[in-house]
């Protein structure tokens, strides 16, 4: 029972970084209903920014932190201006393929400028434990799991009770309510972009202390995300969170009790399986809070 | 890409045949004759690596181009069939040839198997699906030792051999053998999607792409000729992958390399989908330029990143649609004057 | 466009043919792009190394050897058109191909060209099964295999005596799958036993539940078969979950030393064909040149890149011709001191029996605790 609880202890902890990541991608696609294959590759881009912070300028942990969630979150919109927002609605297909190409130029160019092999982040909380009622505890993650909490809470009250997320989540609902009620789609889209992309580089740079951070780690999460945001519904953030949990606390009890061979395998089986009882996913669609 | 697809629709079904054929024809004699000309064997080499790239671009461009699905299933097909070739072969016996058929059939069952749930829900959650099927793929063949042998892969495979009445056998290791082996199939498996596409089945393909309401609203199932194209692509993704295999002698998990899915996808952009003839050249083209990116391999796949990106924003139609969009623009002018 | 691009290679290959008809070429496939990159770059440093060093005293018989490096990826397709690439410049050999499964494909290949492949990484006991007797008379294998590898760290193990159980983490590949057969045959009748055995999946970045698993189970020691950001991350995660169980099996020490110095891996123990630590005055002289040269301390595909090379040179001396065959027939009867300070002699199925070294980390520095035949 012990070995269960941690174990479930450890997926919670798991899944929040998940979900940091997976609501980003998931409200990308409430807004522009483009499917952003580049999302991982931000992750990485998050933490080989902080790596360089840290290791090489010096800088503090928590510092870096917010330079390179902002770093990233700048590159993402300017993503946006330049390119995504030259395409119409229903483009789909192309949204897919220019986010590919986007990850490519950017796992591929990181490795081209700083080498293939991977850094460490050494933090004064690295290696640092502690014991809770008998469960251990890594204090590292726990700083990344709270950050993400902080982020997804501050999200939700964006959304809840500006007036930028509330006309985010009506454009996301309908769009041309939208127009009619006069919030320009453009400035939407890209603050909704900027956020999303930032959120990914933020979960980047707050695992880059605990992850070896190399230029593809960005591929084998992303894939897992995106069964995420499947099993919750495309474009639900509160499905995307749930999603997250679930996902992380089964991987962790399905390795805990059999092998890492399957936990790799949960994600997209579930996804399989969800797809065939709930089509839509477990929240459907829309960005609702 | 539904974006091209008003340019694309009217595309290969014939506005110059008159040019097309005498081309294609000319192109085959070409590469009859090539190795006879040519006759480094690194050459070939790099030549039977197109014809097995055309096959699996011409069924990415069916059930893509076509159909309007992206599938990211395809280098998981592929994969399936070089392990039932190996399997096959290895374990079970059957002759080459045999099995290079049952592969394909066998990729095609499951591609309609999995086309079911995979088309369930919407576009954005088959690309998902698809992707992840190729994944889970990978995984299986990594792990499930007992059948697959697992990261070591399955060595020394056979390859079919041509028997020649009265000239004797000659046996598909010889590379120069081997080449007219994959051009066979591949004129074959090719030939046999543009008949398909031209047929009133290709028609309906397109007319479904195009909208998808109003096919159904004429009374055609959508799903039904979707799930049938995906199977077809399905196929032809198999028999690529058995012929592969066959040639390389040797199959293991790297065949499933993401590498495979990105050059796929760049072929098809590049080439136009939906642009047949096109994206058959596409292939034969970005088989090559590796080649010659030899010299910095470091900086390639960025380049290809940057293919990509631009594709998407300036030509989302491909070489194939931008030709499509001059001849239509110098029809208006003649109409005009 | 596909003329152009015919003619546009007809272009190229011309410029590639006609390359120093002087010099004697050897080809190097290996991969320098992908997930593996470094490692290759590693064995086309040293492969580079060991010929400017020959070069320098005067070549063979007045003739410049040539490294002709070509990129694989770690994937067969692209491993065997990089030798049909290799095989236009005429090489003498080919050295390669890093990873087995491409090792494997290679074969063939060099076999109908007639020409060596001299392996030196690829660790599949299949590549010596083929060798030789085996069916292949063109593959020749320097390192060591992973059953020679595992003899010498299960007798050490044993020796150690307080040593029952072992949990096995390794990489979904032919090293970590290779790895643990080795190790289940070598430990067999030694009293102590495999109780666990996992493979994840190269580029995983979380090992918090097996390393729960292990936590909870309490093995004597963990063997580790993992290689470059894996094994780093898995390292680092098992110091900071204060895992109690010893770490064996194949660690890269070397790369690990910020770790070491920290005093986190005291006791630690590994197995391999070579170490940058090993006290002769070859292996001194090639650390302190490659440093010097490429900035970075050697590793083992380095030094199996550099002794390649230095094999192929050795039986080129010795050749009464500079043909293929000649080599072939010069390389059985290879009687020559390693860097190591091991002989390399090519057996009746052409693989070498080098040196396992097995190294401990004591007092926050490696060292080699005893070498043994493999």
């Amino acid at each position: 029972m012990e070995f269960f609880i941690q174990l479930v202890i450890n997926g919670l902890m798991l899944g929040m970084v998940y979900a940091l990541i997976a609501i980003g991608l998931s409200l990308i696609f409430g807004v522009l209903e483009i499917v952003n294959f580049a999302h991982g590759h931000f992750y990485m881009l998050g933490a080989t920014v902080l790596a360089a912070l840290v290791t090489s300028a010096g800088i503090g942990f928590f510092p870096s932190l917010v330079i390179a969630t902002v770093a990233v979150g700048v590159v993402g919109y300017l993503v946006y201006v330049v390119l995504l927002r030259h395409f119409r609605e229903g483009e789909f297909d192309r949204g897919i393929i220019l986010t590919i190409g986007i990850g490519m130029v950017l796992q591929n160019g990181v490795a081209y400028l700083f080498g293939s092999s991977s850094r460490m982040v050494d933090t004064s909380l690295s290696f640092v434990s502690w014991d809770v009622a008998g469960f251990f505890v890594d204090a590292q993650r726990t700083v990344a799991v709270l950050v993400g909490a902080v982020a997804i809470a501050a999200l939700y009250a964006v959304l809840t009770f500006t007036r930028i997320g509330k006309a985010m989540r009506a454009f996301a609902q309908n769009r041309e309510a939208a127009f009619i009620v006069g919030i320009r789609p453009a400035v939407i889209a890209g603050i909704a972009v900027a956020i999303g992309i930032a959120l990914a580089g933020l979960a980047g740079a707050a695992l880059a202390p605990v992850f070896a951070v190399h230029p593809a780690m960005g591929a084998p999460i992303l894939f897992k995300v995106f069964a995420i945001i499947i099993i919750g519904g495309l474009g639900s953030l509160p499905g995307a969170l749930v999603a997250s949990l679930l996902i992380g606390v089964t991987e962790s009890v399905v390795g805990g009790y059999s092998s890492v061979a399957l936990q790799d395998a949960v994600a997209f089986m579930l996804m399989i399986v969800v797809l065939l009882a709930f089509p839509a996913g477990l929240f459907g669609k829309g960005i609702r809070v | 890409m539904s974006v091209s697809t008003p340019f694309s629709t009217s595309s290969d079904a014939g506005v110059q045949p008159r040019l097309t054929w005498p081309l294609v024809v000319l192109s085959l004699a070409g590469l009859i004759l090539l190795p006879s000309i040519w006759p480094s064997s690194y050459v070939v080499n790099v030549l039977i690596l197109a014809f097995i790239f055309a096959i699996l671009a011409t069924g990415l461009n069916l059930i893509f181009g076509y159909t309007g699905l992206l599938s990211f299933g395809q280098v998981g097909f592929f994969g399936l069939g070089a392990y039932l070739y190996a399997l096959l072969t290895m374990d079970g016996g059957v002759s080459p040839w045999l099995s290079i058929l049952l592969a394909g059939i066998g990729s095609g069952f499951v591609a309609l198997l999995l086309g079911y749930p995979a088309l369930r829900v919407s576009r954005a959650s088959f690309v998902i699906v698809t992707l992840s099927v190729t994944l889970l793929a990978a995984l299986l063949a990594r792990n499930w030792v007992e059948i697959t042998r697992g990261p070591m892969g399955i060595p020394r495979l056979p390859a079919p051999s041509i028997d020649l009445l009265g000239l004797g056998t000659f046996s598909g290791h010889d590379p120069h053998v081997f080449y007219y082996i994959a051009l066979a199939i591949a004129v074959a498996s090719i030939g046999a999607i543009y008949l398909l596409v031209n047929s009133p089945i290709g028609r309906v393909l397109r007319a479904i792409n195009l909208d998808e309401p109003l096919a159904a609203s004429q009374g055609i199932s959508p799903k039904k000729y979707q799930i049938a194209a995906f199977a077809v692509a399905g196929i032809l993704s198999g028999i690529a992958g058995s012929l592969h295999v066959s040639h390389l002698g040797i199959v293991d998990p790297s065949i499933f390399d993401p590498y495979y899915s990105e050059m796929l996808l760049i072929i098809v952009i590049v080439g136009g989908p939906g642009s047949f003839w096109m994206v058959v050249v596409s292939s034969l083209v970005f088989m090559a330029i590796p080649e010659l990116l030899r010299m910095a391999p470091e900086l390639r796949m960025v380049l290809f990143g940057m293919v990509l990106v631009l594709a998407a924003m300036l030509f989302p139609t491909g070489v194939g649609g931008y030709f499509e969009q001059r001849k239509l623009a110098m029809w208006r002018r003649s109409l005009r004057s | 466009m596909l003329r152009a691009t015919l003619a546009a290679a007809a272009v190229l290959f011309a410029i590639q043919g006609a390359t120093a008809e002087e010099n004697i070429v050897i080809g190097l496939s290996t991969p320098l792009s992908g997930s593996v990159a470094a490692l290759g770059q590693h064995e086309n440093w040293g492969a580079s190394l060991a010929a400017k060093e020959i070069n320098e005293a005067g070549g063979i018989n007045g003739k410049q050897i040539q490294v002709e490096a070509q990129d694989n990826q770690c994937n067969p397709t692209q491993g065997i058109t990089s030798v049909e690439n290799l095989l236009e410049k005429n090489p003498i050999a080919v050295i390669g191909a890093l990873c087995s499964s491409v090792t494997l494909a290679v074969m063939p290949v060099m076999e109908r060209a007639e020409r060596p492949l001299m392996v030196g990484v690829a660790t599949s006991p299949i590549i010596t099964e083929q060798a030789g007797v085996g069916g292949n008379q063109w593959t020749f294998r320097i390192n060591p295999s992973d059953a020679g590898l595992a003899v010498a760290l299960g007798k050490y193990l044993a020796d150690k005596g307080s040593i029952k159980t072992i949990a096995f983490v390794g990489e979904d590949t032919d090293y970590g799958r290779g790895g643990h057969s080795a190790m289940a045959e070598a430990l067999k009748g030694t009293g102590i036993e495999i109780v666990s055995a996992d493979f994840y999946k190269q580029g995983t970045p979380d090992f918090t539940t097996v390393l729960t698993r292990i936590k909870t189970a309490k093995p004597d020691a963990v063997a580790l078969y993992a290689t470059g950001v894996d094994e780093l991350g898995f390292i680092r995660q098992y110091r900071g979950m204060n895992i109690d169980s010893l770490l064996s099996g194949r660690v890269s020490l070397d790369e690990l030393l910020p770790v070491i110095q920290a005093g986190a891996l005291e006791d630690a123990s590994s197995v391999y064909p070579y170490a940058v630590e090993l006290d002769t005055p070859e292996n001194k002289a090639f650390v302190e040149k490659f440093k010097a040269t490429y900035g970075e301390l050697p590793n083992n595909q380095s030094f199996q890149g550099y002794e390649s090379i230095r094999v192929l040179a050795d039986a080129l001396k010795r050749s009464k011709e500079l043909t293929p065959a000649a080599l072939r027939n010069a390389l059985k009867g290879t009687d020559m001191t390693s860097v190591t300070g091991g002989t390399i002699k090519f057996d009746d199925h052409n693989q070498a029996h080098n040196l396992a070294l097995i190294m401990k980390v004591k007092d926050g520095v490696i060292v080699i605790e005893t070498t043994s035949g493999t």
